[in-house]
């Protein structure tokens, strides 16, 4: 007979998500459990699919830009440029360049809103709710100046092909420049909160670690790729839009655990902040907008235009077949990347880290289902 | 563990080197490597489906520096059939790489490149499931973004887009009206 003080364990088949809090979406993770222990995490996603792929094919190139806001819906300035210039690279068409420091400005911007909003989530998962607030407040402030400018605090439908819908209103650099002059004491105040937090810490230092050799097999990109030691960021290495004119550092940080992708987001919310002071202090006078045909019919061919999104690499692969509307259009997601990795970084891990690894892998369901 | 080669110029022209290297590239799949397009800004290989695997694995062994990542995978309908995109990114330099495969509709197959690289699981479970592109050696072809039950390719262009929403109970209104509005009304209703 077995000894009665003796327990057994059974492997546990527990599901996170789709409804869950803390999953940052409709997510639901299959997690194996001996215990409280993972031995098996298996993203199950496709609850935000809209097949926005297979719509782009029935649109034509300018009735899009909505549908591409809808993709990371907390970075759709970002989702709108590498989309417009997707489709400006394959139609041959050049922006003027006060069209490429305003859609730096808003990039980063939305770079700053997306990130505090990282700030936000991570903190409130993990128990620690005052920072939400804190950084929402000045979220707020960024969603006001896009609403200033766009007449939406989301998803904005701002960039066109060519240029945007229109020209900054007056008043809108002085009240950034205000911004800007009030964040760095804020970002003491997170970090005060949050990154020097000995709870914080000891809940993400050494969680969920990704090798740098995994990183790169799964294709990661961004944050989570610069927290594992490289410097791999678009807006240095590929050099689109202005950003060659700016001068900003990468930020990366080694470890490859919870940690060290807060670290990487703690350091650009400041570069967002220098690289949009000194935009503003390049932009040049002129027009938004140049003349683009009625009816857009680029060449027959494609391309694939990728930009630094706060997620990592997004790319937009654009294929015509010289009619109006896109042949194929397939979006490289950062998020769908950075999310496949999650088997590796939680297995052998506590149950309880599960929130803190999702949440520093920063993803957004929109990105990943498409 | 044997030497890494150092990573491809990125100056001007291709330099000696590289040419070797491609060159020994070309050597080894005289026949798979259909077509090379090398530029400063890409590289980009047309292949046969069957040397895939074969084809990437000798690209990462002579071309590829050590450390690159997976970037993307993908498929797009051309006339002659599927093409599956693969793209990888060089960290060090903005070159685009990528390889492609065209299979025929009818007979969709591909090796694998899970063993390459780990971000290929889930990108060939998205092509498989959206063109109907089976890979062969692949540990989990599951649905991954569609309901495990949806029959058809939706991103062929021959997809027929299902009219009436496949999980939505039909209206009863419109099918049984008798049963909601009573015989009589019901008659009244299809007679006016």
């Amino acid at each position: 007979m077995s000894d009665p003080t003796v327990g057994t364990t059974d492997e546990l088949l527990v599901n996170m998500g789709p409804q869950h809090p803390s999953t940052h979406g409709v997510l639901r993770v299959a997690l194996r459990l001996d215990g409280e222990k993972v031995l098996g995490a298996d993203p199950d996603i496709g609850y935000l699919h809209s097949s926005m792929e297979k719509i782009a094919e029935a649109l034509d190139y300018k009735q899009y830009v909505p549908y591409a806001d809808r993709f990371d819906y907390l970075n759709a300035m970002g989702n709108e440029l590498c989309y417009v210039r997707a489709v400006e690279r394959l139609a041959g068409i050049t922006v003027t360049p006060r069209c490429e420091y305003i859609r730096v400005i808003l990039a980063e911007l939305n770079r700053l809103a997306s990130h505090m909003l990282y700030f936000a989530a991570i903190g409130i998962d993990l128990g620690a709710t005052t920072v939400f607030l804190y950084t929402f407040r000045e979220r707020e402030l960024i969603l006001d100046l896009f609403e200033w400018i766009s007449g939406q605090r989301l998803l904005y439908h701002f960039l066109r092909i060519g240029g945007m819908r229109n020209d900054l209103p007056d008043g809108w650099t002085d009240k950034v420049r205000e911004l800007l002059a009030l964040l760095p004491e804020r970002f003491e105040e997170y970090d005060d909160l949050l990154t020097r937090n000995r709870i914080f810490i000891g809940r993400t230092r050494g969680v969920g670690v990704i090798s740098p050799e995994e990183a790169l097999e799964y294709g990661m990109s961004g944050p989570c790729l610069r927290a594992c030691g490289f410097p791999y960021d678009l807006r240095k290495l590929d050099g689109y839009s202005v950003y060659p004119e700016l001068d900003f550092n990468v930020c990366v940080e080694e470890g490859g655990d919870c940690y060290a992708r807060h670290l990487v987001r703690v350091a650009e919310l400041r570069e967002s902040v220098k690289i949009i002071g000194q935009a503003l202090d390049r932009l040049p006078e002129g027009d938004v907008n140049v003349a683009v045909p009625r009816k857009l019919k680029p060449e027959a061919g494609e391309v694939y235009e990728r930009v630094e999104s706060p997620r990592g690499e997004l790319g937009c692969y654009l294929v015509s077949d010289g009619s109006d509307k896109p042949w194929r259009m397939h979006w490289r997601a950062p998020s769908f990347y950075n999310l496949s990795a999650l088997d590796t970084m939680c297995t052998g891990g506590w149950m309880a880290d599960m929130v803190a690894v999702i949440a520093s892998t920063d993803i957004v369901l929109g990105d990943v289902d498409r | 563990m044997s030497e890494s080669p150092p990573p491809p110029s990125s100056q001007n022209a291709p330099d000696e080197a590289l040419q070797a290297r491609l060159q020994q590239l070309r050597d080894e799949f005289p026949e798979a490597l259909l077509e090379e397009r090398l530029s400063e800004a890409e590289m980009d290989f047309t292949v046969a489906p069957a040397a895939l695997a074969d084809f990437v694995d000798a690209l990462r062994r002579l071309l590829l520096p050590p450390q690159h990542a997976f970037c993307d995978a993908c498929g797009v309908e051309r006339a002659e059939g599927i093409e599956a995109v693969y793209r990888l990114s060089l960290l060090m330099e903005p070159r685009r790489v990528t390889i492609r495969t065209l299979v025929p509709r009818n007979k969709a197959l591909l090796p694998t490149l899970t063993h390459l690289y780990k971000g290929a699981l889930w990108a060939e479970r998205e092509l498989a499931e959206m063109f109907g592109v089976h890979f062969e050696g692949h540990p989990d072809l599951r649905h991954l973004l569609l309901p495990e039950d949806w029959q058809g390719y939706p991103l062929r262009k021959d997809y027929e887009v299902p009219r009436a929403h496949p999980y939505l109970a039909p209206d009863p209104l419109r099918e049984a009206p008798e049963r909601v509005l009573g015989a009589e009304a019901a008659a009244e209703d299809a007679n006016s």
